[in-house]
């Protein structure tokens, strides 16, 4: 009999109906609310314990803790990095959240030692501890190895007290994250999970307020120009980027009144951070005033765009599926160049009707959202995507350059700071036709 | 004067093209204001010579007909008319109905020149035919020009600067990056005054000697001097170079276009350090053992140098990074598609050569899209949320009198990759897939477990070294002591050393004992299969996979989306793994499933692949839904748009009755595979496993020699004296009794693999003990 002839003489419908049937078990069995766990019986290391990943939407995925016994709840985000766990560890953007990495294997090199560079900063770090509440990831190395590394990854956790889960499916958690947008979880050691979990939203809390800064911090005081560096969670490399570029850094708390000592700063700089930009109130109305005024520099990064953009008058949408890896390709409106950019963020400004002055500065190159906006008179730029990256591709480092370059010709120049009002009209008004 | 392709009467399908392509063909020569094709660099680009890589070679294989074919899609994709030079007649790139015109000639620089004078094309693509394609390329650089053809792609000059070592170094000079120093010396004062500039710890080697003779290495100046005594006593010259061995050796994959947008596709990380060719080195993508910051460096740097030097397309960038320091130097640049690149595409989905056809008509990167999402933009660096292994096979057993030993000449002539989500899982699978006799990484005899093979195997490796590795630690080497031997990361001892302990876990269990659930699920979690854990568990393979079954433990099928399931996306590349609690795919199509060639080997090379791939088209031409499985990166079948569904998969009897009960599939095709899937036809019947084609009762009636023998016996065809045989005493008097010479021949081979002619009783012996081994299941036949 032919090939063919086979084929065709297959009772199909028999095997369609078959198959079916299988199909459905075979999804009903996927999609079942109870994840099994891949090694309950196999503890990470001899004597470790198990845990279980719950989410407020009913799944619970069981695994094996490798940090601190206790237990959290938070917001559970991911990222698809490949690399870079000490970083965004670190990173105050995650403050609050339960931190999955969808490369499933995390720990391979350790954590590096808590060296100081030239600034007074955590050489390796982005901030001072690990910010997020827990971890969840695939396959935890137990044995790391590199050259730097002086601790494991799960020691680090369990010193910071931080739980932490391995074995879990995480593409399978990423497939129900990214669909949901913002699911509360709840990480929790122990030989059975928990029956009443108490589910507080670490968005109800004004998360950026805790990540910043209580008093005003100088860094680099040589520098020959002067920066304010609001801090909404700043990651330390914003920083170390800013004085690596000869400024002196102001680092000031998230609602300082800058207004008030404008003059005094040659450049503004406003800082990525944590949970949603409506909390912020108080730093848009800071912005919304030096916009009318100042005519040095200001650029803003990842919450300092949203909130830059908030101060112009544009309004705010949570994404479909948000941005979340080192991999998202920004387009330069202004060059038409694409750069590969490190991102977490579900929100973006919503560009497409740009108040008067103001345009896009770059767009994501895949689902079109806004990357940036810059004034169009004005040296006032800011972008969604993180160019200090750690982790993350360093495509987009020269911005840093890019603006304390200008911040230092504009004093060069001899531009005031603050505008004479009574002599520059037309800016007023752009700005009362914005506001 | 060549008349086109011939084509026979009645293939309505090939007339109707070939009208068309007469037309097209008149369009072009009569108007000038037509709009087709592209313009590139402010000239029309409407028909494209393509060049093929031609006979195969070690080095140079079948990924080239992957590339050549996936650029002649890309430019058909944009309308571009392609004419193709490759004598190749076994690959798919050569077949109808993908290039509009083939030229079954050399690829050499006259044959080139004529095709250009009489096709006339506009422009020319050297990149995707490997080192062949290119030569041409630099040969006829001065003659393009005059002939009216546009490179296309990378500029000549370019591929020029990264092939000649000074000029490499000279460009790397101009922005500050590191190459590996090396400096020249006719005696032995400047070899000491190179070395001061270079540092210790140095590698010597005499220049123009033969096989390295007079070479070695030296951490002092007085190991320098009495090297250098010795190396001038041969040779007029030496070479001092900074020594990186033990350094880790990374790969990236880089792509830019004619607008300087720039990414990097892929990282991979070897396994095996400096020293070995990366072609002969066990990898893994993405690389494991890197920092951020580590990864970030390399990176920029890959991006920097790619710009630098101006490639337009698709190329590859290696590192030597210290492993006790962030320093780095740069080994080479390949700026065309390699083996590494065919590899890249399969590990993380992007289409490298495709993208590299259409960025070399002067399209932007973030114009093209992204076709695993379909809605996203090429311009992306994909994120692997597994892991990918890549090993070599070796088929140094097929030649007398040649070393084993690897080193930096590439000896192997395929390789297999395995996707998983845990590092053992995967280079279990992988080391399954290199050869069907091997279990995957556990206790073994082809290594002998005694310090002087082990140390020796360890420290001069040759195609065996893994299971060198294994049965180290099964006689107690500690991790420590096999990195100082080896070099290996650490890291990737300790993830192999956790296997040994889950076999010794494993042994504990006598046949009449049941494994409990959690250590078999513990050990398919580290990839071992249910024939391995049948071994160790002294019970046969269906016997592990009832109980398996039993319990529940079935595998689960996830996607390869490059963007780690960020966005849903539109894909049919799967993977199987035992790390998951869900599928990412429903079951509904009941396909039928084509088993491909697996791992290229001598006797088994493009020829299946072209098998494969053609009954996948004509049973979609067919309205078939189809699932192909192959597990090899360097072939058009495993290309994802090629069925519509790719498993990148071992082909074993446990995956594909996996992979034939998930999907509920209408049938297998084996025929197409060559020797790999007739291996496992037998084994599949008896599982009532539906075969389309030849039954594998009358496969095994033909590869069976005993079967076959008999049979010939009975129809009366003459045959010499012959006997089946499963012990050695029973040959021997066998032997003893016709007399000598007689030829041996196990069943179930390929070309004569292990077939010898043996003339004494004494090479019956060593015979039958190295080369084959005999067995109640694979007897050998004696004539």
């Amino acid at each position: 009999m032919s090939l063919l002839a086979a084929l065709t003489s297959n009772p199909a419908p028999v095997k369609r109906a078959a198959s079916l049937v299988a199909g459905v078990m075979a999804r009903s069995l996927a999609s079942a609310i109870e994840k099994p766990p891949l090694a309950a019986h196999y503890p990470v290391t001899p004597g470790s314990l198990t845990a279980h990943l719950q989410l407020k939407s009913g799944e619970t995925f069981t695994g094996g803790s490798f940090g601190a016994p206790v237990s959290t709840v938070g917001e559970t985000v991911f990222t698809t990095s490949l690399v870079g766990y000490p970083e965004s560890m670190t990173d105050p953007s995650y403050r609050g959240q339960l931190l999955v990495f969808t490369q499933p294997l995390v720990g391979n090199y350790g954590v590096p030692g808590r060296a100081r560079d030239a600034f007074g900063l955590l050489r390796h770090f982005e901030s001072e501890k690990i910010q997020c509440r827990g971890i969840i990831v695939g396959d935890y190395a137990t044995k790391y190895s590199h050259w730097n590394a002086v601790e494991s990854l799960s020691q680090w956790c369990e010193r910071e007290g931080i739980p932490a889960i391995t074995g879990v499916d995480t593409r399978a958690l990423v497939h129900i994250l990214r669909g949901q947008g913002s699911t509360l979880g709840s990480l929790n050691v122990g030989a059975t999970k928990s029956e009443s979990v108490e589910w507080v939203d670490p968005n109800a809390d004004n998360l950026v307020a805790q990540a910043s800064t209580d008093t005003v911090r100088v860094f680099n005081p040589e520098g020959d120009v002067h920066v304010a560096l609001i801090d909404c969670g700043v990651k330390y490399n914003i920083i170390r980027s800013l004085c690596a570029q000869g400024a002196r850094v102001s680092l000031v708390p998230w609602n300082h009144n800058i207004v008030n000592d404008l003059a005094s700063f040659d450049g503004i700089f406003i800082s990525n951070g944590p949970g949603s930009p409506a909390y912020c109130t108080e730093t848009i109305e800071q912005l919304r005033q030096a916009y009318a005024v100042y005519q040095r520099p200001i650029f803003g990064i990842c919450m300092g765009n949203q909130l830059m953009g908030l101060a112009a008058g544009i309004n705010v949408y949570k994404l479909p599926f948000g941005n979340r890896g080192h991999n998202q390709p920004a387009v330069d409106l202004t060059t038409g160049k694409c750069v590969i950019t490190s991102q977490n963020h579900g929100y973006a400004l919503d560009d497409s009707s740009m108040p008067m002055g103001w345009d896009r500065f770059y767009v994501n190159a895949n689902d079109g959202s806004n990357e940036g906006i810059r004034h169009l008179e004005k040296p006032f730029r800011s972008v969604q995507f993180h160019p200090e990256a750690k982790g993350g591709p360093l495509d987009t480092a020269h911005l840093f350059a890019d603006f304390v370059t200008q911040v230092r010709a504009m004093k060069a120049a001899g531009v005031p700071a603050i505008a004479d009002i009574a002599n520059n009209e037309s800016i007023n008004v752009k700005q009362s036709a914005t506001a | 004067k060549v008349q086109g392709p011939v084509e026979f009467p009645g293939a309505e399908a090939a007339q109707a093209r070939r009208k068309q392509r007469e037309e097209w063909e008149r369009e072009l020569a009569a108007d000038d204001s037509d709009k087709s094709g592209r313009i590139v660099n402010g000239r029309r680009i409407r028909k494209v010579l393509v060049l093929g890589s031609g006979g195969l070679s070690i080095g140079q294989a079948g990924e080239f007909d992957y590339s050549g074919s996936q650029a002649i899609k890309a430019l058909k994709e944009e309308g571009i008319y392609t004419v193709l030079i490759n004598p190749n007649i076994a690959t798919i790139q050569t077949s109808k109905g993908l290039a509009d015109k083939c030229y079954f000639l050399p690829v050499t620089p006259d044959c080139v020149r004529k095709v250009i004078l009489h096709e006339r094309p506009d422009g020319i693509y050297c990149t995707f035919g490997g080192q062949t394609a290119l030569n041409i390329g630099v040969k006829l650089r001065d003659e393009f020009e005059g002939l009216g053809v546009q490179v296309l792609g990378t500029p000549i000059e370019t591929i020029m600067v990264t092939e000649d070592r000074e000029l490499f170094a000279a460009a790397m000079a101009e922005i500050n990056e590191k190459c590996a120093k090396s400096h020249a010396a006719s005696s032995i004062d400047e070899a000491v005054v190179a070395a001061n500039d270079i540092g210790y710890p140095l590698i010597i080697r005499a220049a123009y000697a033969l096989g390295g003779l007079g070479s070695g290495f030296a951490s002092n100046e007085e190991e320098l001097v009495a090297l250098c005594r010795k190396a001038f006593a041969a040779s007029p010259q030496v070479l001092v170079e900074r020594s990186m061995k033990g350094w880790k050796e990374i790969e990236y994959e880089v792509v830019r276009d004619s607008v300087d947008n720039c990414i990097t596709v892929c990282n991979m990380e070897n396994f095996d350090p400096l020293g070995i060719h990366t072609g002969d080195s066990i990898v893994v993508a993405p690389s494991q053992t890197l920092s951020d910051e580590d990864y970030q460096m390399l990176r920029t740097t890959a991006v920097n140098v790619i710009r630098h030097l101006g490639v337009v397309g698709e190329c590859n960038i290696q590192y030597a990074l210290n492993p006790h320091s962030r320093e780095y130097s740069i080994i080479e640049v390949n700026a065309r598609l390699s083996r590494s690149s065919a590899l890249a595409s399969k590990a993380t989905g992007y289409p490298l050569a495709f993208v590299a056809a259409k960025l070399g008509l002067g399209i932007p990167l973030n114009e093209i899209r992204n076709s695993v999402t379909r809605e996203t933009t090429a311009c992306f660096e994909p994120s692997l949320d597994y892991v990918v292994v890549k090993i070599p096979r070796w088929d140094l057993k097929k030649f007398d009198r040649v070393s084993k030993n690897l080193s930096s000449a590439m000896k192997s002539v395929g390789e297999v990759m395995a996707i998983g989500r845990t590092f053992e899982e995967t280079m279990q699978e992988a080391i399954r897939s290199v050869d069907t006799s091997f279990d995957g990484f556990s206790r073994n005899s082809y290594v002998a477990e005694t310090k002087e093979a082990i140390e020796e195997e360890l420290t001069k490796p040759t195609d065996l070294r893994v299971f060198a590795i294994a049965n180290a630690f099964h006689m107690g080497y500690t991790v420590e002591e096999i990195h100082l031997l080896t070099a290996i990361d650490r890291w990737f001892l300790c993830k192999l050393r956790g296997l040994v302990e889950t076999e010794r876990q494993l042994q504990a269990f006598a046949a009449d004992q049941r494994i409990p659930r959690d250590l078999l699920c513990y050990a398919k979690q580290q990839g071992f299969s249910d024939a391995g854990i049948a071994h160790f568990t002294k019970r046969n393979e269906m016997q592990v996979r009832n109980t398996r079954t039993g319990y529940g433990i079935r595998p689960f099928v996830k996607q390869i989306d490059t963007v780690a399931a960020e966005f849903p996306a539109h894909t049919n590349y799967l993977y199987i793994t035992y790390n998951a609690s869900e599928h990412d795919v429903e079951f509904v199509d009941n396909g039928v499933m084509v088993l491909g060639s697996g791992v290229y080997r001598i006797g088994s090379s493009v020829e299946f692949d072209w098998c494969a791939v053609r009954a996948i088209r004509t049973l979609r031409e067919n309205q078939f839904k189809t699932i192909m499985v192959n597990y090899n990166p360097e072939t058009v079948s495993t290309d994802y748009d090629e069925a519509d569904r790719l498993y990148f998969s071992n082909i074993t009897l446990e995956r594909i009755m996996d992979i034939y009960e998930a999907e509920s599939s209408a049938g297998v095709i084996i025929s197409m595979g060559g020797q790999a899937p007739n291996n496992i036809a037998l084994a599949l019947h008896r599982n009532k496993v539906k075969i389309f084609g030849t039954s594998p009762e009358n496969i095994d009636g033909a590869e069976n020699r005993y079967k076959f023998s008999r049979m010939l016996d009975q129809i009366g065809v003459d045959q010499p004296q012959w006997r089946e045989l499963t012990q050695y005493e029973d040959a021997e008097t066998f032997c003893d009794e016709v007399g000598y010479p007689v030829l041996v021949r196990p069943s179930y081979v390929l070309s004569g693999a292990a077939m010898n002619v043996v003339s004494t009783s004494t090479d019956l012996k060593t015979y039958l003990n190295q080369a084959a081994t005999m067995s109640r299941d694979y007897p050998v036949v004696i004539t």
